[in-house]
């Protein structure tokens, strides 16, 4: 009797199984016919609309809405996005899109090659945000899940310092539709000193003359020496030595969804939805809460 | 850039070219000149060719067409990208 049930268990986890992998399979097929199915390649502007930009001129435009960027630390705090600024400048090779400041080395027809500064993403999460107590009522923290797990409240550890990349990006614009961007970065600032890298795979999709959308999958990669930085527990953070941790190289993928919908001459309506999964690299430290980083935001953006 | 003068005339005479008040070039006692001469145009230009007496002899407007790649450029990052 108990061996019957045993084998039934195990047909139907098989069949469960087959159906995840078809399933899979099929939205694999369908994203790829997606990516696919578009116009001939053609990378070339001859007006201002959402992909291309009039050069020699300042675009500034403030978002106010709602929204947050989740924080995956245990003891940090969500990131709330109420009014958020935004600034591109795009001069015949300079160019300026809020936080990358960058100049094109080469522009072919389909490939722009560029070397590209930013600031590096991972001390915002080590940072309080005062602002959300500003702005909106503060979010709660959320719930650890698993309170058998050592964990280490990134308050306690000794501070992770903000970190400027700097390095080489490549846009490939393989159709009207469809983008590939590559890039490889270095902290110059000798904060970390190692590499992260992106990979991203843009689709835009204009759903009438007012509404556009852009889905996009990607990769990021952190070396061993940016994870465990950020991530890893040394004894210089003066914890319990069972919580030491070395951090390796590792990817986080992600997927995003942003919509735009044109209302007036100067304002639009904007949604913007991200997921990334943190690779274990990350996740499996101590200080981690959260396996994956989110942020959403809807509101409207006013274009000066 | 370099544009070429070209005029002929039955007597001769001195002239100076002049791109709108700007002197390009002078020339004394010709009947014909063809000559390369270096200049900048960023916009729409009227070139003259003026005898001693300042009398406009010939005049001929140059209009400057900027190829489109140059106005606009494709955008190198996903917009309201957080990081």
């Amino acid at each position: 009797m108990t061996n019957q049930c045993y084998i039934t268990t195990e047909l139907e986890l098989r069949k469960l199984l087959l159906l995840s992998i078809n399933r899979i399979l099929i939205t694999t097929v369908l994203l790829i016919y997606i990516f696919l199915s578009s116009p001939a390649a053609s990378a070339q502007c001859k007006q201002a609309d959402d992909n291309c930009v009039l050069t020699g001129q300042w675009h500034i435009s403030t978002a106010l809405g709602a929204g947050v960027l989740t924080n995956p630390l245990h003891g940090g705090e969500n990131i709330p996005l109420v009014v958020l600024p935004y600034i591109h400048y795009y001069g015949e090779q300079f160019f300026i899109e809020n936080n990358v400041i960058g100049y094109s080395l080469l522009q072919s027809e389909d490939v722009i090659l560029s070397v590209i500064s930013q600031l590096n993403r991972e001390k915002s999460f080590f940072t309080q945000w005062q602002a959300k107590h500003l702005f909106i009522p503060t979010f709660s923290d959320t719930v650890n899940l698993q309170p058998e797990k050592e964990y280490v409240n990134q308050n306690e550890i000794k501070k992770r310092k903000w970190a400027l990349d700097g390095g080489v990006q490549v846009n490939w614009f393989i159709s009207d539709t469809i983008e590939l961007k590559a890039q490889l970065l270095h902290d110059i600032n000798n904060v970390y000193q190692g590499f992260n890298s992106q990979l991203r795979l843009d689709k835009f999709i204009s759903l009438s003359n007012n509404t556009r959308v852009n889905a996009a999958i990607g990769l990021n990669w952190q070396s061993q020496k940016l994870s465990n930085y950020y991530y890893g527990i040394s004894p210089s953070d003066k914890v319990a030595v069972r919580s030491l941790y070395q951090a390796k190289s590792g990817s986080n993928p992600f997927i995003s969804l942003n919509i735009r919908h044109q209302l007036s001459q100067h304002w639009q309506a904007q949604f913007f939805i991200k997921r990334e999964f943190l690779g274990s690299h990350i996740s499996n430290s101590p200080l981690i809460q959260e396996s994956n980083i989110s942020s959403a935001f809807v509101g409207v953006v006013y274009a000066f | 850039m370099t544009i070429t003068a070209t005029w002929q005339s039955p007597q001769p005479i001195d002239t100076c070219l002049y791109q709108a008040q700007k002197k390009l070039s002078c020339w004394q006692q010709q009947t014909q000149v063809n000559q390369k001469i270096a200049t900048s145009l960023d916009k729409d230009m009227t070139f003259t060719l003026v005898n001693t007496q300042g009398k406009i002899l010939a005049s001929q407007k140059v209009k400057i067409n900027l190829s489109q790649s140059q106005l606009y450029r494709r955008r190198l990052r996903a917009q309201w990208s957080l990081f």
